[in-house]
């Protein structure tokens, strides 16, 4: 198959199942393997991508560039290159794991249900692939939809106003998005004599200080709210509490990573020198969501509200690690981006499974360990990938990250240029130990404490275990041997490091 | 994949045998596995030691490059030398005895095949640990034995307070591994490297100032801190002796929690030019060995005594490390390897013949009915107290000498390591006589169950006390070798990686021989005070101690314990409930959400008023906007 | 004196003011679409007298555009009106304010 077609199968893939998946009917199971069979092939085809990949030259292949409107330089151009790769195989990964965890749900019966999960699937694709500002902007604000009505229609007993303040809350962040698209795209007339939204040319631009600073606030608080960072985070607790496993899996490990995206996709490149002069500034930011998720994680009687604020702690890693503006802070926050998106998914379906079975009274299950052996394992694993266990995605991932931080900000801080990041990573530091403080509690009270015993229910499903498989194999995989994975985007991570305040130490550090 | 390369696959792939398909298996297929895998392991590192000895080249093995970018680098990659061979021996040696031991000790446990999991999951981690080539590998492996630790201690998790232990240990492991990470940056950031040789050889060449060689120094004391039950992270050490005893022989005795010991050796290169924090390590392993001490006395929980004993010996360990006689705690270590556990699985048997029992309030007397047990534990407690010629002997006086004759040492701190002597003296004999002498305090429904332990508990027994006699005879001190004209295998095999204990010019040769004498002498009124006070007058059950401050003050562990719990764990408490979650999080969710909102619809509101339905209304807004439309035009062209 | 084609406009003019005012401010239904046709008309008028005076055929054109718009807006609003009475049993525009916000 060519390149582009390859591509396109996969952007209009889900669409069409979108269309078609609903159209089955509820009674039959067609709908649902037809959604799986989409699925699967996307994934299938991400796959194939990654591993024809070559990340060292940094450049986009799998290209597909079409006149949209061209009059204004519009194009729907999307491409696969190592800023998008790790994305594109998060998404690929979770939305099968996601539907087969609901396979026996009335949720996953029913074909509004799947034609909202595909919807989204394209528009998450649809964003990440984009390489044309405005598409990607139309793709991003086309995510919000299906999500919306996945909280609204399938969501708690609040889901009403979770949906609404989901929508509004994150609407309003997109906002300065569209103006500095727009901005962006005048510019590139000004300059250029053309309208163009293309992300190469669009980088090209000479930009200035007081512009960038446009730019950084514009993009950086459409992001900030999507991911979320602290303080934009208050949609966060009612919206992943309300919605059902599906959708907060699907936000937490997917929507949230949009965030982050358009960090290391856009406010990092198109804003050098400010991100630069920013960097203290938005890794304070990052380690105070990081204590501030964990701090508020530990006290939570609520299973999804613990996991909901260790993942605003733990997104605070990526963004930490993006401005170290490092090789191994960044890398660290790409390998983040996978290892978080998998870990916490993982989580919020496995609490899914428990309300599957339990109904409203899992929130009171204990004990797993006798009741559900295997659950209790898998559980376990993504717990331990959650307070970044060595051997799991998370240890590479926030070493990575600390390590990335730590070398910027004691550079910075040798160099007299402020001591900010340098705490900010101190600070980032004792995450470690409040991580490892409310994951263990989570696993005590849920796997462990036998005391209280209930109602018994069945173990994990040869199903769900193999929905759940391919997960906990990338999470090992990365945190054993994460080499392999980080050649992938290594080209992307040399565009966006730059070099340190001071040099290092160490002859070492020359070759 | 080399033969070192298997030393750790072999207990990996005993873990995934018994941990994916153990609970289908018949209890004695998954014994054999469990110690059939680490008894290979042995072997290869035998393999190796030989090869090692025979070339005196390091051995490594890289597997693959674990991560690269920019002026990053690391390999996955295995390093054996002679510091690694011993460590190695001493894992896989009493490791796969200990696994026997299992055996008997497990023997009808519903998680049996659960116990042998975890237990070859620590020997994994414990030999990447200790096969590192470099920091990230060993912090893997230290990460790894937290890991098995915790499921091993909160093994029985239908007992919450087990299970709370558990989590103690990690979260407090946690803090030193902290430490740890922030220590590995800065060797990066300086060395450009993770290696341990190449850290070794950059800060022994060109070191940077020297607070910033003490501020490594001492975050990599908090990493050994953590893991090797030092002060003030030494807390979660006695609650991890809810774990069943043969874990805490192995890994809370003989092993795990001596990886702080071998972090400092293995980077000795780099404390050797940090001469500040040397001194820091020293004062704080010599204040550990007598705290601990002190806190064993007060005990009545058998197994407590023991851990306490653990940690004021790490204390020793890390004493000598900071005194620059790495060679003699790595001595240390592996003499107390052997007289550790057996002393922890000699409890062990203990336990096992009085159903669980641990209090020696409600023992006593157990000599006659466990004369085996009896005499393996007597002999592990000699070589602990180190009396000669028992192995802790020559490795204890060795550390006292240092003490006092090395460039870092003084007569303060030898004083400190004798007094923590006099107190092992003293309370592990009290322990001796509650529990094997004078009248049986065992509850009546046990008595007639007492017994001997079965035949795979008493071969392992037999050996480890057996090495608690004989280990220290490849390493006897300057003045004995001397005297009798012999080598000391142990410290000329690791001679090449660690060097000699650099000694003070002015201490003359004669004072050895005195100091030895004293330690010796020392530990004599201690036993002798046991007697006084436990075995001459009958103990009674329910002894609960008098109420004298001081006694408290040590029997409540200095109150750390409770020290913790109002400065950090209270605190936080209240932070995360109170503070965020009350004053912070609901006035932002406020400012954010809720105000915007509101005012979002009070103006929705104020705009509506507009919107009056009258059609001659809109007709009027039609004919404004016209207007403003025209007069715009109008002015404009 | 005006010339005609000036006071043909001047006479659109004020029919629309007039047709205009009466949609503002009359409150039955009927004479509110009688102002509307009124202010149609004017418009129409307008045309004519620019096509007059510039002798061509487009503003004759719009006239029929204008008619057959207006007969179709008249059939639907008497229509409309014809099912309001039957609603409301009356044609005071005060009585149908149903679209207030």
């Amino acid at each position: 198959m060519a390149e582009s077609t390859m591509l396109v199968t996969m952007l209009l893939l889900p669409w069409a199942a979108a269309i078609a998946a609903p159209v089955l009917g509820r009674s039959s199971v067609a709908g649902r393997v037809l959604a799986m069979t989409s699925m699967l092939a996307v994934l299938w085809l991400a796959v194939t991508m990654f591993v024809a990949f070559d990340g060292a030259a940094g450049t986009a292949s799998y290209g597909v560039d079409l006149p949209w409107m061209p009059s204004l330089g519009i194009h729907l151009k999307f491409a696969i290159d190592g800023y998008n790769i790790y994305f594109l195989l998060l998404t690929a990964l979770l939305f099968p794991a996601v539907l087969a965890c609901a396979w026996q749900t009335n949720e996953g019966r029913s074909p509004l249900y799947l034609g909202l999960l595909l919807a989204l699937q394209a528009g998450l694709l649809g964003t990440f692939l984009a390489q044309d500002m405005l598409v990607f902007f139309v793709a991003w604000e086309a995510v919000l939809i299906p999500m919306v009505l996945l909280i609204l229609v399938f969501g708690g007993a609040q889901r009403r106003r979770a949906a609404m303040t989901f929508f509004l809350y994150t609407m309003a962040g997109s906002v300065l998005l569209l103006a500095a698209v727009i901005w962006l795209g005048a510019e590139a007339a000004r300059q250029t004599g053309a309208w163009t939204f293309d992300y190469a040319s669009l980088q090209s631009l000479q930009l200035s200080t007081s512009q960038q600073l446009f730019v950084f606030i514009a993009v950086g608080l459409a992001c900030a709210v999507k991911s979320p960072l602290f303080p934009f985070h208050a949609w966060l607790p009612l919206a992943y509490g309300e919605a059902s496993a599906s959708g907060t899996a699907l936000m937490a490990g997917v929507l949230s990573k949009m965030g982050a995206y358009g960090f290391l996709r856009f406010v990092v490149p198109f804003c050098p020198d400010v991100a630069q002069n920013l960097a203290p500034l938005m890794m304070l930011l990052a380690a105070v969501s990081i204590v501030y998720g964990a701090v508020l994680a530990l006290r939570q009687q609520n299973y999804k509200m613990l996991v909901a604020y260790a993942s605003l702690s733990h997104m605070g890693y990526i963004v930490l690690g993006l401005f170290s503006l490092q090789h191994t802070g960044v890398h660290g926050a790409m390998v983040q981006v996978l290892s978080h998106g998998l870990a916490v998914a993982g989580l919020f379906l496995l609490l899914g499974l428990l309300e599957q079975r339990h109904g409203p009274a899992w929130l009171q299950v204990h004990g797993l360990a006798t009741r559900a052996p295997r659950l209790a394992v898998v559980l376990m694993l993504f717990v331990l990938a959650s307070l970044a266990l060595p051997l799991t995605s998370g240890f590479t991932a926030e070493f990575l990250v600390l390590l990335g931080a730590f070398t910027t900000g004691y550079a910075h801080w040798l160099a007299g240029a402020g001591a900010t990041m340098l705490v900010a990573t101190l600070l980032a530091a004792t995450g470690v130990v409040l991580g490892a403080t409310y994951m263990l509690q989570f696993a005590r009270s849920l796997v462990f404490d036998d005391s209280r015993v209930d109602a018994t229910f069945p173990d994990l499903r040869p199903r769900e275990l193999l929905a759940l498989a391919p997960l906990l194999l990338v999470i090992l995989w990365i945190g054993v041997r994460p080499g392999v994975w980080m050649d992938k985007v290594d080209g992307a991570v040399g565009n966006l490091a730059r070099p340190p305040a001071i040099a290092l130490m160490g002859a070492n550090h020359g070759k | 994949m080399t033969s070192l390369s298997l030393i750790p696959a072999l207990p990996l792939l005993g873990f995934l045998v018994n941990g994916l398909l153990g609970k289908r298996l018949p209890h004695a297929a998954v014994a054999v596995i469990a110690c059939l895998l680490p008894a290979l392991a042995f072997v290869l590192t035998l393999g190796a030691f030989a090869t090692l000895d025979a070339t005196g080249q390091p051995l490594t093995d890289t597997l693959f490059t674990w991560a690269a970018t920019g002026s990053f680098h690391v390999d996955a990659a295995l390093y054996f030398d002679q510091v690694t061979a011993v460590m190695c021996l001493v894992v896989t040696g009493i490791g796969t005895l200990i696994h026997v031991y299992s055996i008997g000790y497990m023997h009808g446990d519903a998680g049996y095949a659960r116990y042998f999991a975890y237990m070859n999951l620590f020997l994994f981690f414990m030999l990447v640990l200790v096969l590192g080539n470099n920091l990230v590998v060993m912090f893997v492996g230290w990460e790894g034995v937290g890991l098995a630790s915790y499921l091993l201690i909160g093994f029985w998790f239908q007992d919450p307070a087990k299970t709370a232990a558990g989590l103690k240990a990690f979260i407090v492991n946690r803090i030193g591994d902290t430490g740890f990470l922030l220590a590995m940056f800065l060797l990066w950031y300086y060395a450009g490297t993770l290696d341990f040789q190449a850290v070794n050889a950059y800060f022994g060449s060109t070191p940077p100032a020297a607070g910033v060689m003490t501020t490594i120094g001492v975050l990599l004391l908090i990493g050994a801190c953590g893991k090797s039950a030092q002060i003030p992270l030494h807390v979660w050490l006695p609650d991890a002796m809810a774990g069943p005893t043969p874990v805490s022989a192995l890994i809370h005795a003989a092993t795990m929690v001596t990886a702080g010991v071998y972090l400092l050796s293995r980077l000795s290169g780099l404390f050797v030019a940090a001469p500040d924090a040397m001194t820091i390590v020293a004062w704080l392993g010599g204040l550990t060995a007598l705290v601990g001490a002190t806190m064993g006395v007060t005990q009545y929980n058998l197994k407590k005594v023991l851990a306490y004993s653990t940690m004021s010996q790490i204390g020793l360990m890390v004493m000598a490390c900071g005194l620059g006689a790495f060679s003699v705690g790595m001595f240390h270590l592996y003499t107390h390897a052997f007289f550790k556990a057996c002393l922890f699985l000699g409890a062990g048997a203990v336990l096992h013949a009085l159903a669980g029992e641990e209090d020696m309030r409600r023992m006593g007397g157990l000599a006659r009915r466990m004369p085996f047990t009896f005499g393996v534990f007597l002999l592990a407690t000699l070589a602990l107290c180190g009396l000669p010629p028992f192995a802790g002997f020559f490795s204890k006086d060795e550390i006292l000498w240092s003490a006092y004759a090395s460039t870092n040492g003084s007569v303060a701190l030898w004083l400190v390591g004798t007094a923590a002597s006099f107190l092992t003296a003293f309370y592990m004999f009290r322990a001796i006589f509650m529990t094997f002498f004078g009248a049986s305090r065992v509850d009546a429904s046990l008595a007639h169950h007492i017994h001997e332990p079965p035949a795979s508990m008493s071969v392992v027994l037999a050996i480890l006390a057996f090495g608690s006699v004989v280990a220290g005879f490849i390493g006897l001190p300057q003045w004995w070798r001397e005297l009798l004209g012999v080598t000391a295998p142990f410290y000329d095999f690791l001679d090449p990686v660690l060097g000699h204990t650099p000694l003070r010019a002015d201490v003359a040769h004669s004072t050895e021989g005195m100091l030895m004498t004293v330690a010796v002498l020392v530990a004599l009124p201690g036993i002798a005070l046991a007697w006084l006070r436990y075995g001459r007058t009958p103990v009674q059950a329910s002894a609960a101690g008098s109420n004298n401050p001081l006694r408290q003050l040590v029997s409540e562990g200095y109150y750390f314990d409770a020290f913790y719990d109002k400065v950090v764990v209270r605190p936080l408490g209240w932070l995360s409930a109170t503070f965020l979650a009350r004053n912070v999080e609901a006035p932002l969710t406020a400012v954010t959400l809720l105000q915007p909102a509101h005012a979002g619809a009070r103006v929705t509101r104020l705009l509506a008023r507009l919107q009056t339905g009258g059609l001659q209304a809109y007709v009027i807004y039609a004919l404004i906007g016209l207007a403003i439309v025209l007069s715009l035009g109008a002015c404009n062209g | 004196m005006i010339h005609r084609y000036e006071f043909l406009l001047a006479l659109a003019v004020g029919l629309f003011a007039l047709g205009l005012l009466g949609v503002m401010v009359r409150r039955n239904l009927l004479v509110v679409v009688m102002s509307l046709e009124l202010m149609l008309n004017a418009v129409v008028l307008s045309f004519v007298a620019a096509a007059a005076h510039t002798q061509t055929l487009h503003g004759v054109a719009m006239t029929f555009f204008i008619y057959v718009a207006a007969t179709c807006e008249i059939a639907l609003a008497m229509a409309l009106l014809v099912l309001l009475v039957r609603r409301n049993g009356t044609l005071d525009l005060a009585t149908s304010q149903e679209l207030k916000g």
